[in-house]
């Protein structure tokens, strides 16, 4: 299947370009850094470089696979496609010679009375049906296996998708962790890791949606009042974007969805932070742009979470939201701030939140 | 005119009495035949899709030794004030045994609520191999102001079951219904065939 | 039968009375092509407007990207931005294309060639077919319109899927003028499919049996039989929207209990039919052209009409090939697949005849050939896209992307409408007895062609790079792709325009006298250019006779 991608990936030539694996934004996974997790777990898939490209480049399931159901997917589209090709090419380019041989030179030349030929017609109807059962075995082959994950399979990630007007809900079944959109409406990636299988199920709240990420290799309609559900192990990591695919009224074109693939240590990591996520909310509420930000009250509310635990995952959780709603809050309109100023000052609220953390931790 | 040629009336009436014959063939067709002629091609094709097999319920709670989990949620929609609760949310269920869940409604507001429970399996292929032998779901339920109800459901997944199949999500989803509807004969018909099918397999 | 004694005189209307009143289905026709012309060109601004918004990834996306790199104030909120609009533009234009430009487009000719072919004074039942026509303009007018009412216009994509087009029942009427107007435009092609099956099963010349019938008559055919089968499920599929909208039942509202699945099986089942309805006679006046202008007979007449029939018979068996991603149980979803690579077959053996015909012929490249090869290539590259798409697996990755609509516009523009153009310069001459300019016509081909091949071709790749259709702003990624669509849309729109202003023009050119000014009938040997050019009203003085034997 490698050398039909070969030969034929130049007809899709076009729409590689900006396909670029995106691995080298994962970091390390010893001991990251909060700003590293920021990046990691919370990308901005809009984000332009200096030459107005964008920095997580859309990819798609033919020229940069990303799961093993998507590389089934694109090297069976290579394999139909080198069946399928001759039935486009050979007829345009009789059609061509036709047009160049038997034009007429008004020589007089009188034209063919033929009307037909019954071997002729046997044969290009016997081929194509040929062809077609061809294709029909491997693609059934790889519908039977898109269909379930193989038996035996034990840790899957199992997520609940919930499509709604105009955004998306995740849940992490086994752990039951949700995660959707952040403090500044902004959705959010769904994290999956790397070389584990993951299984969505998929319904909507309101109308239909579509769940799609071109990379993945699949796509499915989010209905109202059913479950569908697809399954994929994510092979590569980066940040893969998609949309909703099906129109869901006014915002179906800002239905956006992404996606970020890690390895095993980060996504331990991710819904370590997940877990204290409800906790850290009333310090945010402290700590936003437009709180006050008061010393005293803010000693207090970390003294509260930190009742409740103060492991080092705990307090990374406290220092990761607070730094993450800053970083999605700056990407989206504010009433009176600009995006720099947002981020000025999450730099100097997280500045105050680490030297409270520190009195309170050694306090203790 | 003679007889062998018809006249434009009579040959009117004729025409007239086929398309008549045709409009009642049509009518007797779709409404009497064809119901039939679906049901019984569903169950010649497989694509018969029952809201609970009863087949399934109604077989004895032997286990298989092979293990699912089911992952069980609760939605309520029409942002109706009530609570909506299952227990437990996650469970080893053995395939071919019984397993129960509880769901709590609480109808948090102060006048009485009339809701359809609906559920859905997911993946289709364990929704084929799913039956429910006891389950508020059966009927609408009426809550009274500020009433707290708990629904058992027991339900069991059939051993021939894709083998595929690790992880089945089952969800119950709460929708509103205008008040002052009955439950309709065949639900109560399929209560009581439950009921009955119930009577004669001890709980587990 | 006694004979009647004296005929009671007729009044007959004179100017636009008359056209308002006419039976005679050669103006009935002609009245459709015009009809068809003007809705053609509101689709085709509704498409420019659609293009304006997407030349960039969003002109309000655009800012907020700048004033973010450059550390201002954001000018927008993105998520309040009203998109509303863009959703009602892309609905009417895919209303305005299909109901009101393809379907009636190729009626349009059919009413006028097919009466002629078979050596018919009229069609059927006149009345019907003029009532026909009518029922077009209050459909027209009720979609159109409907931007103006409170909600504006259908915002649910043609396909209306519930529970989206459910949405502000009792507020907006738009959606509902929306179903009314496809019941009358539905009502109309119903007529127009009873019309034609009558005329052609009892109308044709003695002596014309169904195996001599000219391919255009046979596509018409079974274009009138889909007709007639499908359009009462559209209508069906509609109603059911109309009532949960408006009285209360609950067939596609799943929050009481409904199922939207239903809706859309019901409804591809007659919008995939309704694609071969808006191909078949395209298939068919290919042939004449195709046979015309390379001085040759069609190649495998049996051939033809076994493939358009068994198109007919496939068309009905594959409707949810559009619904590969509802979640359908795989094998469900293995047979449709099937299905829909088999009708590959009797549309490949349609192209191979085409370039069989061409074989060993005295090519003459006038406009309407031109038209009929660049039919054959871009339906060819058109269909390939349907065959890629035929795969559930990679549907699965294509379906509602750009690829989709790169595909069902290469072979609606690149063949129904270049069809359309290529009928139109064929028959004009007989339309109206007036030549066309062929230097014009030639350059309208080839603007379209181009124009065709640039937007479509690039819509094929947007798809596969991972672009979503029916959205009106985009993620950076896509830019370039959509500039060179863009690009692409200002040529076929130039071309159409061209095509317009030439056709009015057309009648201040002289009027020909020849009954047969492409000097083709030695060989088609085809009614239509037996008479004169434009054919008086009763078509034929005597009827002609029948080219006995071998006339294909």
């Amino acid at each position: 299947m490698r050398r039909f991608a070969l030969v034929f990936s130049w007809m899709f030539v076009a729409m590689s370009f900006g396909s670029v694996a995106t691995g080298a934004e994962v970091a390390p996974s010893a001991t990251p850094s909060v700003d590293t997790l920021v990046k990691t777990l919370n990308p901005d898939i809009f984000a332009l470089d200096a030459n107005q490209r964008p920095v997580h480049a859309i990819t798609n399931v033919f020229t940069s696979p990303a799961s093993d159901i998507a590389r089934d997917v694109a090297s069976n589209n290579w394999y139909n496609l080198a069946i399928y090709l001759p039935f486009l090419i050979l007829p345009q380019l009789v059609l061509l010679f036709a047009i160049y041989r038997f034009r007429d030179r008004k020589d007089g030349r009188k034209p063919a009375t033929f009307t037909g030929n019954h071997t002729l017609e046997i044969v290009w109807t016997a081929i194509p049906c040929l062809a077609l059962l061809a294709v029909v075995v491997p693609a059934w082959k790889l519908l039977w296996k898109m269909e379930l994950p193989p038996a035996g399979i034990e840790r899957a990630v199992v997520v609940e998708v919930r499509g709604k007007e105009f955004a998306w809900d995740y849940k992490y079944q086994a752990d039951n962790l949700s995660i959707g959109q952040d403090v500044a409406g902004i959705q959010e990636p769904l994290v999956l890791e790397k070389d584990r299988p993951a299984i969505l199920n998929m319904t909507s709240n309101d109308v239909n949606h579509a769940w799609w990420v071109p990379s993945f290799g699949v796509k499915k309609d989010v209905i109202i009042g059913r479950y569908t559900n697809v399954w994929f192990t994510p092979d590569t990591l980066g940040v893969f974007k998609g949309q909703c695919a099906e129109l869901c009224g006014q915002g179906h074109g800002i239905m956006w969805i992404s996606s970020v693939v890690v390895d095993s240590e980060m996504f331990k990591t991710y819904r370590e932070l997940l877990r204290h996520r409800n906790d850290t909310v009333k310090i945010w509420n402290l700590l936003a742009p437009a709180a006050v930000a008061d010393d005293k009250e803010l000693e207090s509310q970390v003294a509260k979470y930190l009742e409740k635990g103060r492991g080092a995952g705990r307090v990374l959780a406290l220092k990761y939201w607070i730094a993450t709603n800053y970083a999605s809050i700056a990407r989206r309109h504010q009433p009176d701030l600009t995006s720099a100023q947002v981020l000025e000052r999450g730099v100097a609220r997280r500045a105050q939140l680490d030297a409270v953390l520190a009195r309170s931790l050694s306090a203790n | 005119m003679s007889d062998a040629t018809p006249s434009t009336q009579s040959l009117n009436r004729r025409l007239l009495l086929i398309l008549g014959a045709v409009v009642v063939f049509i009518v007797v067709f779709s409404f009497v035949v064809f119901p039939r002629l679906y049901t019984l091609w569903c169950r010649v094709t497989g694509t018969e899709l029952k809201p609970n097999d009863a087949a399934i319920a109604a077989a004895p709670s032997v286990g298989t030794g092979r293990f699912l989990h089911v992952f069980v949620e609760s939605k309520v929609f029409h942002d109706l004030p009530i609570e909506f609760t299952a227990d437990p949310t996650a469970a080893l269920v053995e395939v071919g045994r019984d397993a129960k869940v509880t769901y709590t409604v609480h109808n948090r507001s102060d006048r009485v609520q009339r809701i359809r429970p609906i559920h859905q399996v997911s993946p289709i292929n364990a929704a084929r191999a799913f039956g429910m032998k006891v389950c508020f779901c059966f009927k609408d339920q009426e809550l009274q102001p500020g009433e707290r109800k708990e629904f058992p459901v027991i339900y069991t997944f059939s051993p021939d079951l894709d083998a595929r199949v690790a992880t089945v999500t089952l969800c119950y989803s709460i929708f509103e219904i205008p008040p002052g509807k009955d439950p309709s004969p065949e639900q109560q018909a399929l209560e009581l065939q439950l009921k009955k099918a119930i009577a004669e397999e001890p709980m587990p | 039968m006694s004979a009647p004694a004296v005929m009671p005189p007729i009044k007959r209307y004179t100017g636009v009375m008359d056209w308002l009143t006419t039976v005679d289905h050669k103006k009935i026709g002609l009245m459709y092509f015009w009809f068809v012309l003007i809705m053609g060109l509101v689709g085709g601004a509704l498409a420019g407007m659609i293009r304006i918004q997407l030349a960039t990834p969003g002109a309000v996306w655009d800012a907020v990207q700048a004033a973010q790199l450059a550390g201002e104030q954001l000018p927008f909120n993105l998520y309040s931005e009203d998109r509303h609009f863009f959703n009602q533009i892309v609905t009417m234009h895919a209303s305005v294309m299909i109901f009101f430009v393809i379907i009636p487009g190729l009626i349009a000719f059919a009413n006028y060639i097919v009466p002629l072919m078979i050596g018919a004074r009229d069609m059927a039942f006149p009345k019907m077919n003029a009532f026909g026509f009518w029922l077009l303009i209050p459909s027209a007018i009720l979609m159109m319109t409907s931007f103006w009412v409170q909600g504006g216009a259908a915002a649910t994509g043609w396909t209306a899927y519930p529970p989206l087009s459910l949405k502000g029942a009792g507020i907006n009427p738009g959606q509902d003028m929306w179903i009314m107007g496809v019941h009358l435009a539905g009502l109309s092609s119903i007529l127009a499919a009873i019309n034609f099956i009558v005329t052609i099963t009892n109308m044709r010349a003695p002596g014309m049996g169904w195996m001599k019938m000219p391919l255009f008559v046979w596509a018409t055919f079974f274009t009138s039989i889909i007709q007639l089968l499908a359009t009462p499920v559209l209508a069906a599929a509609v109603t059911m929207v109309l009532m949960d909208r408006n009285f209360g039942t609950t067939f596609c509202d799943a929050m009481k209990g409904g199922d939207p699945v239903l809706y859309q099986h019901i409804f591809w089942t007659y919008s995939h039919p309704a694609v071969y309805i808006m191909v078949l006679p395209a298939f068919g006046a290919i042939s004449h052209i195709i046979a015309a202008f390379s001085h040759k007979k069609t190649f495998g007449y049996l051939g033809m009409v076994v493939a358009i029939g068994s198109i007919t018979a496939l068309g009905f068996v594959v409707w949810a090939h559009h619904m590969f991603t509802v979640g359908m149980p795989t094998g469900l979803q293995a047979y449709f697949m099937y299905a829909t690579l088999l009708i590959g077959v009797p549309t490949g053996i349609k192209v191979f005849s085409w370039i069989a015909t061409m074989w060993g012929g005295t090519l003459r490249f006038t406009a309407p050939m031109l038209c009929g090869i660049g039919f054959v290539s871009l339906f060819t590259i058109g269909g390939f896209g349907g065959l890629i798409l035929a795969m559930v697996p990679t549907d699965q990755s294509l379906h509602d992307t750009y690829f989709v609509v790169g595909h069902f516009h290469m072979v609606l523009v690149g063949g129904s409408v270049l069809a359309l153009f290529g009928m139109t310069y064929y028959w004009w001459p007989k339309m109206t007895g007036r030549m066309l300019s062929e230097t014009t016509s030639k350059w309208v081909f080839w603007l379209m062609f181009w124009g065709t091949m640039i937007t479509f071709m690039t819509m094929h790749l947007t798809g596969a790079a991972g672009m979503a259709r029916r959205v009106p702003v985009y993620y950076a990624d896509f830019k370039i792709l959509n500039h060179i669509t863009t690009f692409g849309y200002a040529l076929t729109a130039l071309s159409s325009l061209i095509l317009f202003v030439q056709l009015l023009l057309s009648y201040r050119r002289p009027k020909i006298t020849e009954d047969d000014p492409w000097k083709i009938n030695d060989v088609q040997q085809s009614f239509e250019w037996a008479t004169s050019s434009p054919p008086p009203v009763y078509n034929f003085a005597t009827v002609p006779p029948i080219p006995v034997a071998d006339q294909h």
